[in-house]
C-alpha cells in the first residue's frame, strides 16, 4: 500500500507553557478590558448616587438583566438574560454581530424605566466578575488535566510513526477500480441532481442559506463526490460526469446560493458591500468553491481559470467577476492578514474545518498554476493549528471567536475531529494522521465488524436536515476519514453499518439512503468513492501525466451508458460500460486520440481518428461490457 | 459543513420546538431530482420533460377546477334547469361537461408523474 515516495514521521503533541495561546490571549485581554470598562461605567451611577433609574440602567450594563434585578423585577431579569443568551446564539448561527450589544444596551435602558422598588446593587455588580473568574479557574483546571493527558499520549506517540504519503505512481496506489452496480446507483443520485437545469433545485434540501443545510454545502458535497468518483474510477471519462461537476460549480454563482453573504456582511460587519470574494472573511464560500474548481481542473480542463469565468451575479447590473486564481488569491491574502492565520467564515467566527478547504484550494491552485500561495503561509497555518486551535490533549478546537478569543469544549467533539482529519489530510497530513490516531484511542469502537459511534446527541445529528435520530452522518464521516487515512477496516465497518441498517430509496435507477439528508447522501458518495490518500493525491499531486494526455471517452448517452471504469495509460483507453436503461445500440465519442491514426476497438470495427483527434465508436450494450481502444 | 455540529444540534431543537408549538410539519423534501437524460453523440437531444417543482400543486388545482366545472354543469342542467338535452346539440353538451373531466384528468396525470419516482425498498 505504500510507495517509494512515502515518508514516515513522528508527530508529537506540542507542549503548552501557558493556559492560553498568544493571539487568543491577546483577544481575550482586549475583550476583558472592554468589559471592565463597561462594568465601571455601569457602576458609576450608583457610586455617584445619580438616582434609581440611572443606577438600574448602569447595572444593566454591568450584567445583562442586572438593572431589572436591582429594580426588583426578578422575572424580567431572567427574561433579559435569556434574550441576551438567545442573541448570542443567533450571532453565532448567522453572524449578526450587532445583535448581542443591541440586546444588552436595550435591556439596560429599559431597566432604567422600571426601577420602582430598588434593592441592592451587589448581585448585579458581582455576578459578571464572578462568572469570569469561575470560567478562568475552570479553564485552568481543565487545561492542567489536558496537559497531563497530552503528556501521557506523547509517551505512546513516541512509539508511533505515521505514513505521510508522497506522490503516487501510475501503478502504485492509483489502481483505478470499477464501480459496482451499487456504486453506480448511488452515483446516479448525484448525477441526476447535478444534470438538471442550472436554475432548478429539485431534490435539494431547502431550509436556510446560513447553516449546514444551506444549498451551497450540498453543491460542494455533490461536486466533491463526483470528482472523487472520476479520480478513483473513471479518470478517462469526461462526458456527462464533467458536465455534472460544471453544473454544481456554476450553480454556486447564482445569487440564491451566495447571496446570504450580503446579509451576513451587513449585520455582521455593518458593511453593505456584497462582494463574496473581495473581503476578509467568507472562507465558507471561497475555500469550498475553490476546492470544487481545483478538483475539476485537476481532472478536466482549466475553463474556470480564465478571467471572469466565475462571475457571481447579483442582478443584471451588479456582478463580481472572479476565477480560480482570484479565489486562491483572496484566501492567501486573508490568511496573511489574519492574526490567527486562520480567518472567519461568518463574520467573527473562525472554524478550523472551513480553513482546511482554504488550504486545499491554495494547494491545488499552486500545483496547477505554479503559484506558491500555500508554501508562503504554511508555517503560520501549521503553527496556528498547533497552538491557537489545539487543546493540550490533542483535540482540535472547532471554532473560535476572532473578536473575543472565546471557544468552548462543546466544539471539540469527535465529529469535529473526524471531518477536520479528512479535509486536513491533503495539506497537513501529519496533524490529520495524529488526529485520527487519537480518535482510534478514544472514540471509535468496532463491535462484530460494525462501527459503534459515541452515544452523544451530536453523533446522532444529521446536519444536512438538522434532524436528531440515527447516527448515519457520524458513520458517513467516519467512513470518509478512515478510508482517506488508510484505516480500511474501520471504513468498511462504517460502510457496513450504513448499508445494512439504512432504508434505501430508489427512483429511475438512482439510489439513496431514504432517511438521511441530501448532504449526508452526497458525503456518503464521497466516502464510498474515496480511497487511501485519495483526497491528498487529488489535491496535492493531481492526475498522472498519462491521464492528462491519453485518450478519453468524451461523450456518451445518459443513462443509457453507465461508465463503471475508464482509464488510459497514455495510449490506449480501457472502458467498462453497463447499460443504464436497458439494452441499447449507441455511439461513443472519443477525444485526444492521435490525429489520423487507426485504433482497434475490441469486438468492433476499427476507428480512424480525425485530424482533431476525435473518433466515433458505435457499440451494442446489453450487459456489462469491456471495451479496449488501442493503436493498431 | 460539519464544522459546527453542536450548533446544528441546537438548530434541530429549535426547529423541533417550533413545529410542535405551531403544530406544523416541516416542508416535504423531494428526495430525488428528475431523471436526467443526455443523448448519444450525433443523436438529437431527447431530454425528458422536466416537471416543474410545483407540478403537483398545479395538478391539484386542475383536478379541483375540472371537477368543480363538471359539477357546476350537472347542477346547472339537472337542478337549476339552465339548459336541457333538447335545447342544445349532444356534441356541444358532452364537450361542455367533458371539458371539466379532461382538465381533472390532466391534473391527475400531472400529480401522478410528480410522485412516480418515489419507490422505497428495504435493503
Amino acid at each position: 500500500m505504500s510507495t517509494t515516495t512515502d515518508t514516515r514521521a513522528q508527530v508529537l503533541l506540542p507542549t503548552f507553557d501557558r493556559a492560553l495561546p498568544p493571539v487568543t490571549a491577546r483577544s481575550q485581554r482586549r475583550a476583558l478590558s472592554a468589559y471592565a470598562l463597561l462594568w465601571l461605567v455601569g457602576a458609576l451611577p450608583g457610586l455617584l448616587d445619580l438616582g434609581d433609574s440611572w443606577t438600574a440602567a448602569g447595572l444593566g450594563l454591568a450584567l445583562p438583566g442586572g438593572g431589572f434585578l436591582y429594580g426588583g423585577h426578578q422575572v424580567l431579569a431572567v427574561v433579559a438574560l435569556t434574550c441576551f443568551v438567545v442573541s448570542v446564539f443567533v450571532w453565532w448561527a448567522s453572524g449578526p454581530t450587532v445583535l448581542p450589544p443591541l440586546v444588552w444596551l436595550g435591556t439596560a435602558a429599559l431597566s432604567g424605566f422600571a426601577a420602582d422598588s430598588p434593592g441592592t446593587p451587589v448581585i448585579a455588580l458581582a455576578a459578571g466578575p464572578l462568572l469570569i473568574a469561575t470560567a478562568i479557574v475552570t479553564h485552568r483546571l481543565r487545561h492542567r488535566s489536558q496537559v497531563r493527558a497530552g503528556a501521557r499520549l506523547n509517551e505512546k506517540l513516541r512509539e508511533m510513526d505515521f505514513v505521510i504519503t508522497g506522490s503516487p505512481g501510475l501503478d502504485v496506489r492509483v489502481p483505478v477500480v470499477e464501480h459496482t452496480p451499487d456504486d453506480l446507483a448511488h452515483l446516479r443520485y448525484g448525477l441526476d441532481l447535478a444534470l438538471q437545469p442550472l436554475d432548478s433545485y429539485i431534490g435539494f434540501t431547502k431550509i436556510d442559506q446560513f447553516r449546514e443545510a444551506a444549498t451551497r454545502y450540498q453543491l460542494n458535497a455533490l461536486s466533491y463526490s463526483l470528482s472523487m468518483s472520476q479520480f478513483t474510477r473513471t479518470p478517462a471519462f469526461t462526458g456527462y460526469l464533467a458536465e455534472a461537476q460544471r453544473n454544481a460549480i456554476e450553480k454556486m454563482l447564482q445569487r440564491e446560493v451566495w447571496g446570504y453573504w450580503a446579509l451576513e456582511n451587513a449585520w455582521g460587519n455593518l458593511d453593505l458591500q456584497r462582494d463574496p470574494v473581495d473581503n476578509s472573511e467568507n472562507i465558507m464560500l471561497t475555500g469550498f468553491h475553490g476546492l470544487m474548481v481545483g478538483m475539476y481542473e485537476s481532472l478536466n480542463d482549466d475553463r474556470y481559470s480564465r478571467p471572469g469565468a466565475l462571475t457571481y451575479r447579483w442582478n443584471d447590473r451588479v456582478s463580481y467577476a472572479n476565477d480560480f486564481g482570484t479565489l486562491a488569491n483572496s484566501i492567501h491574502r486573508n490568511v496573511e492578514r489574519s492574526p490567527y492565520a486562520l480567518f472567519p467564515c461568518e463574520p467573527n467566527w473562525i472554524y478550523t474545518v472551513c480553513n482546511t478547504f482554504g488550504m486545499n484550494t491554495m494547494r491545488s491552485h499552486d500545483r496547477l498554476h505554479g503559484t506558491s500561495h500555500f508554501a508562503r503561509v504554511e508555517d503560520r497555518l501549521r503553527h496556528s493549528y498547533e497552538t491557537e486551535f489545539l487543546r493540550p490533549d490533542g483535540r482540535i478546537i472547532g471554532v473560535r471567536s476572532s473578536h473575543l478569543g472565546l471557544s468552548w469544549n462543546l466544539w471539540a467533539g469527535s465529529s469535529i475531529q473526524l471531518t477536520t482529519a479528512y479535509w486536513m489530510h491533503a495539506a497537513l497530513p501529519d496533524i490529520a494522521q495524529r488526529t485520527w490516531w487519537l480518535l482510534r484511542e478514544s472514540a471509535l469502537r468496532e463491535r462484530d465488524g460494525v462501527l459503534v459511534t459515541p452515544t452523544s446527541l451530536a453523533a446522532r445529528l444529521d446536519p444536512g436536515s438538522y434532524k436528531v435520530g440515527a447516527d448515519t452522518y457520524s458513520q458517513i464521516v467516519t467512513m470518509m476519514a478512515a478510508r482517506e487515512i488508510g484505516d480500511e477496516e474501520i471504513a468498511v465497518a462504517a460502510q457496513r453499518a450504513v448499508d445494512e441498517r439504512e432504508e434505501i430509496a430508489e427512483a429511475n435507477g438512482a439510489r439513496r439512503y431514504a432517511d438521511a439528508s441530501g448532504m449526508a447522501n452526497l458525503y456518503a458518495n464521497l466516502g464510498r468513492f474515496g480511497r487511501y490518500s485519495g483526497l491528498r493525491d487529488l489535491v496535492v499531486y493531481g492526475a498522472p501525466e498519462a491521464w492528462r494526455q491519453g485518450p478519453v471517452l468524451a461523450e456518451a448517452a445518459y443513462p443509457d451508458v453507465l461508465v463503471a471504469k475508464a482509464v488510459t495509460d497514455g495510449y490506449a483507453l480501457d472502458l467498462v460500460l453497463l447499460p443504464g436503461d436497458g439494452p441499447v445500440r449507441t455511439t461513443l465519442r472519443l477525444e485526444r486520440l492521435l490525429p489520423s491514426r487507426e485504433y482497434a476497438v475490441t469486438g468492433h470495427d476499427s476507428v480512424v481518428a480525425s485530424e482533431q483527434g476525435e473518433g466515433l465508436v458505435e457499440i451494442e450494450l446489453g450487459a456489462r461490457r469491456e471495451v479496449r481502444i488501442y493503436l493498431t | 459543513m460539519g464544522c459546527c455540529l453542536a450548533l446544528s444540534l441546537m438548530v434541530s431543537f429549535v426547529r423541533r420546538g417550533w413545529f410542535s408549538v405551531t403544530r406544523r410539519q416541516p416542508a416535504e423534501v423531494t428526495a430525488f431530482a428528475p431523471p436526467a437524460r443526455r443523448p448519444a453523440p450525433g443523436a438529437a437531444a431527447l431530454a425528458a420533460p422536466v416537471l416543474p417543482a410545483c407540478g403537483s400543486r398545479v395538478g391539484s388545482v386542475l383536478v379541483f377546477t375540472g371537477i368543480a366545472w363538471l359539477l357546476l354543469g350537472l347542477v346547472g342542467m339537472h337542478v337549476l334547469g339552465w339548459f336541457a338535452w333538447a335545447e342544445t346539440s349532444l356534441l356541444l353538451d358532452v364537450a361542455f361537461h367533458a371539458s371539466g373531466l379532461w382538465v381533472a384528468a390532466f391534473g391527475g396525470i400531472l400529480i401522478g408523474l410528480q410522485q412516480r419516482p418515489m419507490r422505497a425498498v428495504t435493503a
